[in-house]
């Protein structure tokens, strides 16, 4: 009913005509229909409350050349309503209702409350007939000039509009319903454009500032994460600056960019930079899922865009926020690791009887590292190798739990915020400034954000402009080796107790002197002496001139500049040993510390890398409308710069221990120094047609231009059309039905170029000369020119060939959806189906070395990438008088991708992998026919069944050299589950999330190889049959293997060493249910608050993050999510990443 | 209206942009795209050195003179014989990849004849690297290699290639013989790092590559016209070989400051800072080749290996282990190989002679001794002219003084003057049996491929043993690698074309 208000007042509106005779026949129609024809005919519009005046009462009027008073007195008659005309508006008040006084001005007061009676900020809140307004601040609280009896308009995007009648009282209170039928929303679309949920033929999605920051994280991402179907988010690592990957809707290129694109308040910035917002700062997140919505970006937005929007300044008084956040980290867990055997390692049963008993059985070797010795037994033994002075570590023989847990500190987080804002009629200002420290799990790890943004606004007549600053910096003090580090701490044998060695400067048994292990260094060593430390600096500014030509004629200048500096250091302490620890390396039965990590200056790399990105775009919006079309045409042209210069520096040989300046070497240091500076254009034509309001066709096309291609590639077209039908309004069925109450249709097909190669990718290049880079020790080349000796340099040729015949990729993306409210929106289901298809790519083939050269750049290979996708809100799904109210939401998305072809006469293309315990390995792959990337990898040899075969006489399995495909990387399906449930101020709110189909490759090796996980102690240190295995009797005949055990179970897991044991030994479910949030929130009381004058409003919250994690049994590593950086090779997980933690903590913010 | 196109006129005009506002990508601010020819050479030469010194561990470990010490490395494929295309694999990449830059220079000649100098320089060492392929791979890519635009290369049989490859060294020579001093750019040490541009060297070093693909083919009878023929060129020709005292080796500067290094040093050796490099570790004397020192008296056994202890504690121990062997050599249980030791506590690093010297010394691409043990064999066989014992003499001789041994001419005249079989001269009755097994003796760690070459053509020394492994998979040991897993990935087509390769029958086309 108010949307008919709506559009009455919206038909009236551009009427110029006053007065005059009017002319109704109506014969028993509703009221509704004489008050439409009474407005059209004397240009006034009516105001009612519909809560009272019922518009389906029926009446007859004949009036001929009458006025408007001749015709209200009749309607009054028949009705018993009462007019009050004031300009061209008139108030309808029902019988016996007093009428409000022709003419009082005063202040009205009154709040706005959502359906939880949680008051609601920026509601626009009118006079109704006036141009009077305000709004409401984030108590949502308002004052206005007005008069009882006046009818307030409050209206905000997502609710339903609402009129109420000011009482005598003169204060208001206005519960708004939220808007289910998602028809009036806004939503900010590609470059800012501001349209029409409804008109939409494409799937995008908003997460709302309070969504995101439901569990006070310190980085967007993680707010994001769960929330939105079709967006996967993986946070790389826990590291003190951790990676994110940010994917929506699979991957499309092999070997390019597959991540969004990040626009901040209209700009293009790096993805990057989405690590260094400040979560509360946000307004809201548009995502633009697929390249379907995003076309208007050009190139980069292929790949679907995250647009965030920042928060801009309210109009009323002043609003201050203060918000503090106290959170505690604790590590999850470890890889599962046994607690029952103590040392003993096989190769000493060979060469030295010493550690063999008179049984032949092995015994307890103080000093070794894998754990295939004897069971504990808690007798007192010695630990390690005598100390110079003849002293020896006692300890007992019993493992120790948690002294694996124990190493790790419980991190913290301190967050705080101050925020300042405001607003009047012509500008706005928001200020907000951002402390967050973080101690982390890892020892000595610590790390500093703090920034402020200062976003205003101005308008004057037909000229408005806005302008957004923002500045952050940085600070890291980092653990610089942390591979080293968990490798030793995960290396240990149980009856270590870890912590017990933690003084690496005092205590002789720590030091890298005496500690007893003498194959790794004691991880505390590394946390103590390798670190990495850098800070970064972010600069961003944007700036908006507007300019109202016409009112149906605007035009759009903006400019945004990023700007990133890091610099970083990583410093590496001397190993200096003891005179006593270099005689004692002779005594030791292998090489020990002194040898496998000899003596070495201390070392110093110094990084500099510097980014900026200058983005304009001009953009000229006409808004028409003809009859019963309505058009909307954009012409726009941006330009985009990226600049990067990088510089390292690298010294390994400092004179002076402690003292870390490069200059102080007594080398050459080592210099790399790079500059990339990339330019691209794009010019487009957008157009929307809408008809009657229930039928949208939009178009767009695109042509770019990129400084990256050859001139005569370097320009670019492609168009895009999309329909949307919203066909509850247009099928007069359809109107007004009580169950379904909103529908919408769409489709939409679009093309998008896309560039992923590195800048100077057309010329062939040469590097300096070296001799030996490919040896097989992997040390990297054993010399490097030019020699500084002599000054002879020389130069080799790129193992690149270079293409310059190189072309854009192009995706081409398909879209059908379906958005659905039913009951008024108490359940809403968004659907959608896509179908995206990317030729056409840049790939750098492996070549033949014959041909002198090791890649070559070409366009080859195709990609698919359908999927599913749908949301389903119910809200509420619960709704008591009591005011409990408990919302559901759950979004899912299913996704079918597929390499469709490669070069030909090729099936599968590595794309890299990551480094780990088995070292560097390439293990993900493109395959034609399967999911991208996916996972190929050595395994056992296998019967057709999939049993291991072993051998008839050792019962050992033999590694299959060729490696097998095992499974995809991405999730196929994944599902997340968002909860609140609100009572009387408290509000408990969840997110959950479960991602399956996929496998992981877990680089940990050696906790099997060590005798340090429970499957690899699993047979008692015994020998065992290998489980399900088969030996061949004949060539294809196998029989099952009963009674063979491995004669030697130590040449199986460890001695035969470190490379017997296939990768696939490491592969598990990639699949997790994980609760991501976890949040309790209590509003104390208004009575309460507002006792203490100045302060509107207090929250207290609990908060917890990734709480719990299921995983599937043989996933006995770490964090499946977890992956080795954010390139397209994921699916990694190793020791790079140190283990998973849990987060709890509490927030307070007040607002005054 | 009309209004509205002059502001969209404007407004286009506002934001559009230059042509060159997109001509930042054409020139490369990181990595040069355009320079002098001659500058790869110098890279080409160190290389080539380092490919000749470090490609082949796994052959001192076939011939003899090293195992795998146990410990943390595994037993290798190779240990059993088994190995797979990806074994040596670098061998192969590392060789073309060098014939890429080679190519580069060799077309840069042909185009500018100022550059006929270079040319010749790329002809004789893409002659060398495919003798290299084709004894280690048989038939290899030849004329369609180095070619950015042949994705797919065809296999050239083995002894066309080594046919192309002599008349490119005579190419080679013409080109030196016809350049004119005065116009054409003449090499020096700063891109010639073999010889600094001594023209007549290269020439000897060409001569001296031909005489080791002919001799290489001394098994076969139906090749003795062909021989014959083109040792009457190398003697027309008239520059010889090269001569005592006379090593192809490289040095462009090497030093013990990092990415510096003697690749050899480097590889086998210790690091800038005085660690060991993991093929130090595990490398170690194979005890045929102690046995062959201590029973022959041969000090050199003092400057291919170190004693056990170290040095300073006497007696001196050299133990070397057997190859294959299961748990054995531990890395402390057998000699290192080479005699420097790194600097420890007060004791300073060396001695500074020996298979590994120093971080600077230079790099051989083929020694003296290798070069008069060649003319020793020629002139054995009557191939050339010149005294098969003093030639004999004399590449041992240069084996001393390689080695750096103290007072080498005078060590090595007691040593070879002893009446042992296969030591003295007149005490063996089988002369060329006794160059080869003193050729096997000189060139410890310098050049295993070409020992290799002569064991499988000749069977010197008859009594290297076999891998011990239980594991092993033939009673024989390999004559070849197997054609590399990248080649199956990148040029599948062609490289199954050669059939099916069998690494203990598939013979190099030399091979009797």
């Amino acid at each position: 009913m108010p949307m008919l208000c709506l559009l009455l007042t919206l038909a009236a509106t551009g009427q110029e005509k006053k007065g005059g005779s009017l002319h109704l026949i109506l014969h028993n129609q509703p009221v509704r229909e004489a008050l439409h024809q009474i407005e059209k005919q004397a240009g006034v519009t009516f105001h009612f409350d519909k809560t009272r005046i019922d518009m389906s009462r029926t009446v007859s009027l004949e009036l001929e050349n009458a006025s408007l008073d001749e015709a209200l007195a009749a309607l009054g008659r028949q009705t018993g309503y009462q007019f009050r005309q004031r300009g061209d508006k008139i108030l309808i008040v029902g019988a016996g209702e007093v009428l409000p006084p022709a003419e009082v001005s005063g202040l009205l007061k009154g709040t706005v409350l959502d359906s939880k009676d949680q008051p609601i900020q920026g509601v626009s809140v009118v006079v109704k007939g006036t141009t009077t307004g305000t709004q409401t601040d984030v108590n949502g609280l308002f004052s206005i000039k007005g008069s009882p009896g006046d009818v307030l308009v409050a209206s905000f995007v997502g609710y339903q509009t609402r009129e109420v009648v000011v009482g005598s009282s003169g204060s208001v209170r206005i519960a708004l319903d939220e808007d289910r039928r998602v028809m009036g929303e806004v939503v900010v679309t590609a470059l800012g454009i501001q349209r029409q949920s409804k008109e939409l033929g494409y799937s995008t999605a908003k997460v709302s500032s309070q969504v995101i920051n439901q569990a006070k994280p310190t980085n967007v991402v993680e707010g994001l994460n769960g929330k939105v179907s079709g967006l996967q988010i993986n946070v790389n690592d826990n590291s003190m600056d951790p990676s994110m990957r940010i994917v929506l809707r699979g991957n499309r290129s092999f070997l390019g960019n597959n991540q969004a694109l990040l626009i901040v308040d209209g700009v293009e910035v790096d993805l990057s930079y989405i690590n260094y917002i400040n979560p509360n700062e946000v307004d809201n997140v548009t995502v633009l899922k697929g390249a379907n919505a995003a076309a208007l970006y050009g190139s980069d937005a292929s790949n679907g865009v995250l647009i965030i929007t920042t928060k801009k300044g309210l109009k009323g008084k002043p609003t201050i926020t203060l918000s503090s956040t106290y959170t505690q980290d604790k590590v999850a867990y470890l890889p599962e690791l046994q607690n029952s055997y103590g040392p003993h390692a096989g190769e000493y049963t060979q060469g030295y009887a010493l550690f063999t008993n008179y049984l032949g059985e092995r015994s307890y070797i103080p000093f070794e590292q894998q754990a295939q010795g004897p069971a504990f037994n808690g007798d007192s033994v010695l630990v390690g190798f005598p100390q110079a002075d003849g002293e020896v570590l006692r300890g007992i023989y019993k493992a120790y739990p948690d002294a694996k847990y124990n190493f790790f500190n419980k991190g913290n987080t301190w967050q705080n915020d101050v925020s300042y804002s405001g607003a009047d009629d012509r500008g706005s200002y928001y200020i907000s400034f951002q402390d967050v420290k973080t101690n982390g799990t890892v020892p000595n790890d610590n790390s500093r954000r703090t920034g402020v943004r200062f976003n205003g606004s101005r308008s004057y007549g037909i000229f408005s402009s806005s302008i957004g600053l923002a500045y952050s910096q940085f600070n890291v003090d980092e653990d610089g080796d942390l591979n080293d580090t968990y490798t030793s701490l995960l290396g240990f044998p149980p009856n270590i107790d870890v912590p017990a060695f933690k003084n690496t400067a005092t205590d002789v048994n720590a030091s890298i002197n005496g500690f007893p292990i003498p194959y790794s260094l004691n991880p505390y060593w590394y946390v103590n002496n390798v670190r990495n430390k850098f800070r970064d600096d972010n600069i961003s500014g944007n700036v908006d001139f507007n300019l109202k030509i016409r009112p149906w004629l605007n035009a759009l200048y903006r400019v945004g500049y990023s700007g990133f500096l890091r610099n970083g250091q990583v410093t590496t302490a001397d190993k200096t040993y003891s005179n006593d620890a270099i005689l004692f390396s002779n005594s030791s039965f292998s090489s020990d510390n002194y040898i496998a990590y000899p003596p070495a200056p201390n070392q110093v790399t110094n990084s500099f890398d510097f980014r900026s990105r200058l983005y304009t775009t001009a953009l000229l919006t006409a808004d028409n409308t003809l009859g019963v079309f309505t058009s909307k045409a954009i012409a726009g042209y941006t330009t985009n710069d990226s600049y990067e210069r990088y510089s390292t520096q690298y010294s390994g040989s400092l004179a002076f221990p402690g003292f870390f300046n490069i200059t102080s070497g007594t080398q050459s240091p080592t210099l790399n120094d790079s500059v990339t500076d990339v330019r691209t254009t794009g010019m487009f034509l957008d157009w929307t047609v809408g008809y009657r309001g229930w039928l949208f066709v939009h178009g767009s096309v695109r042509r770019d231009e990129s400084s990256l291609l050859a001139q005569q590639f370097r320009v670019y077209d492609y168009p895009g059309v999309d329909v949307s039908w919203v066909f509850t309004d247009a099928i007069r069925g359809l109107q007004d039905n009580k169950f379904l109450t909103y529908g919408k249709i769409r489709a939409s097909i679009t093309k998008v170029g896309n560039i992923n190669i590195p800048p100077y990718s057309l010329h062939n290049t040469f590097s300096l000369a070296n001799a030996g880079a490919s040896n097989p020790n992997g040390s990297g080349a054993y010399n490097t020119f030019p020699f500084t000796t002599s000054g002879v340099t020389s130069y080799a040729i790129n193992q690149t060939i270079y293409n310059p015949l190189l072309k854009p990729e192009f995706t081409v993306s398909k879209e059908v959806g379906a958005e659905l409210g039913f009951l008024n929106g108490r359940i809403n289901l968004q659907l959608a189906y896509f179908d995206q298809h990317t030729s056409n790519q840049t790939v750098p083939i492996q070549v033949s070395p014959v041909t002198g050269y090791a890649t070559q750049y070409i366009n080859v290979g195709e990609m698919l990438n359908q999927g599913i996708e749908a949301d389903l809100n119910l809200t509420p799904l619960i709704k008591l008088p009591n005011g409990l109210r408990w919302n559901w939401g759950v979004n899912f998305s299913y996704l079918n991708n597929k390499v469709v072809s490669l070069l030909p006469g090729t099936t599968e293309l590595n794309i890299g992998g990551a480094a780990g315990g088995k070292g560097l390995v390439s293990n993900d792959y493109a395959i034609v026919g399967k999911a991208f990337p996916y996972l190929q990898v050595q395994d056992w040899v296998r019967d057709p069944q999939g049993h291991v075969v072993v051998d008839a006489v050792t019962g050992l399995p033999s590694q299959d050299p060729n490696p097998r495909p095992v499974g995809q990387l991405s999730p196929k399906y994944r599902l997340g589950l968002n909860s609140s449930v609100s009572y009387k101020g408290f509000t408990l709110s969840g997110v959950a999330e479960f991602r399956a189909g996929n496998v992981v490759f877990n680089n940990m090796p050696y906790l099997d190889e060590f005798g340090l996980s429970p499957r690899s102690v699993a047979g008692g240190n015994q020998r065992f049959v290998y489980p399900n295995s088969v030996i061949q009797v004949a060539p294809g005949k196998y029989v099952p293997n009963t009674n063979v055990t491995i004669d030697d179970y130590f040449q199986f897991w460890g001695q035969n060493g470190f490379a017997y044991l296939p990768p696939a030994m490491f592969v598990s479910s990639g699949d997790f249910w994980k609760i991501r949030e976890l949040s309790l929130s209590y509003d104390i009381p208004p009575a309460i608050v507002q006792k203490a004058k100045i302060l509107k409003k207090a929250t207290v919250t609990l908060v917890g993050r990734n709480l719990f994690i299921w995983r599937p049994k043989d996933n006995q590593w770490t964090d499946p999510e977890f992956s080795e950086d954010n390139s397209n090779a994921v699916g990694q997980t190793s020791t790079y990443q140190a283990p998973p933690v849990k987060s709890y903590g509490l927030n307070l913010t007040l607002i005054f | 209206m009309k209004k509205l196109f002059i502001l969209l006129a404007a407004f286009a005009g506002f934001v559009s942009c230059g042509k060159n506002y997109f001509n930042i990508n054409n020139n490369n601010p990181n990595k040069v795209t355009d320079l002098p020819p001659k500058t790869l050479m110098a890279g080409i030469l160190n290389q080539t050195a380092s490919i000749v010194t470090t490609d082949f561990p796994f052959l001192g470990c076939y011939q003899g003179y090293w195992t795998i010490a146990q410990g943390f490395s595994d037993i290798t494929d190779y240990a059993n014989y088994n190995y797979s295309t990806n074994f040596g694999q670098n061998i192969w990449t590392d060789l073309y990849g060098n014939l890429g830059n080679i190519n580069y220079i060799e077309q840069a000649a042909a185009s500018d004849s100022t550059l006929v100098l270079f040319g010749a320089m790329a002809r004789v060492m893409k002659a060398l690297h495919y003798q290299l392929l084709v004894d280690v791979y048989n038939n290899v890519p030849y004329r369609q290699a180095s070619n950015a635009l042949i994705l797919y290369p065809k296999y050239d049989s083995a002894q066309s290639v080594y046919e192309d490859i002599i008349l490119q060294i005579d190419t080679a020579i013409g080109m030196i013989n016809s350049a004119n001093a005065q116009s054409v750019v003449q090499p020096d040490v700063s891109s010639d790092i073999l010889f600094g541009g001594n023209m007549v060297l290269w020439k000897q070093f060409g001569n001296t590559l031909k005489l080791r693909m002919l001799l290489h083919q001394s098994e076969l009878s139906n090749r003795q016209p062909y021989i014959q023929a083109r040792l009457q060129d190398i003697a027309a020709e008239g520059d010889g070989f090269l001569p005592a005292g006379q090593n192809a080796w490289v040095n462009p500067g090497y030093s013990q400051n990092n990415n510096q290094q003697n690749p050899f040093f480097a590889a086998f050796g210790f690091t800038t800072a005085g660690g060991t490099a993991a093929n130090y570790i595990s490398f170690k004397a194979n005890n045929y080749a102690i046995n062959f020192y201590t029973n022959t008296n041969d000090v050199r056994l003092g400057y291919d290996y170190s004693p056990l202890a170290g040095y300073g504690v006497t007696p001196y121990q050299y133990v070397g282990g057997p190859f294959g062997t299961i748990g054995l050599p531990s890395p402390s249980s057998a000699s290192s190989i080479g005699a420097y030791i790194p600097a420890s506590g007060n004791v300073p690093a060396g001695p500074r002679a020996g298979l590994l010297q120093s971080d600077a010394q230079p790099c051989p691409i083929l020694t003296a001794t290798e070069s008069l043990f060649l003319q020793a064999e020629a002139a054995q066989r009557g191939w050339i002219g010149g005294d098969p014992q003093t030639l004999y003499q004399q590449a041992i001789t240069a084996s001393y003084e390689y080695l750096l041994v103290t007072s080498a001419d005078s060590a090595a005249a007691a040593y070879y003057s002893q009446n042992l079989v296969n030591v003295g001269w007149t005490a063996s009755s089988n002369k060329l049996q006794a160059i080869i097994v003193q050729k096997w003796a000189a060139l410890n760690g310098l050049d295993l491929l070409e020992v290799w070459s002569d064991y499988r053509r000749l069977h010197y020394p008859g009594d290297i043993p076999l891998s011990n492994s239980p594991n092993v998979v033939s009673p024989t040991p390999p004559v070849r690698l197997l054609y590399p897993t990248i080649e199956f990935q990148t040029n599948l087509a062609n490289v199954q074309a050669e059939g099916t390769i069998n690494q203990f029958t598939s013979k190099i086309f030399w091979m009797p």
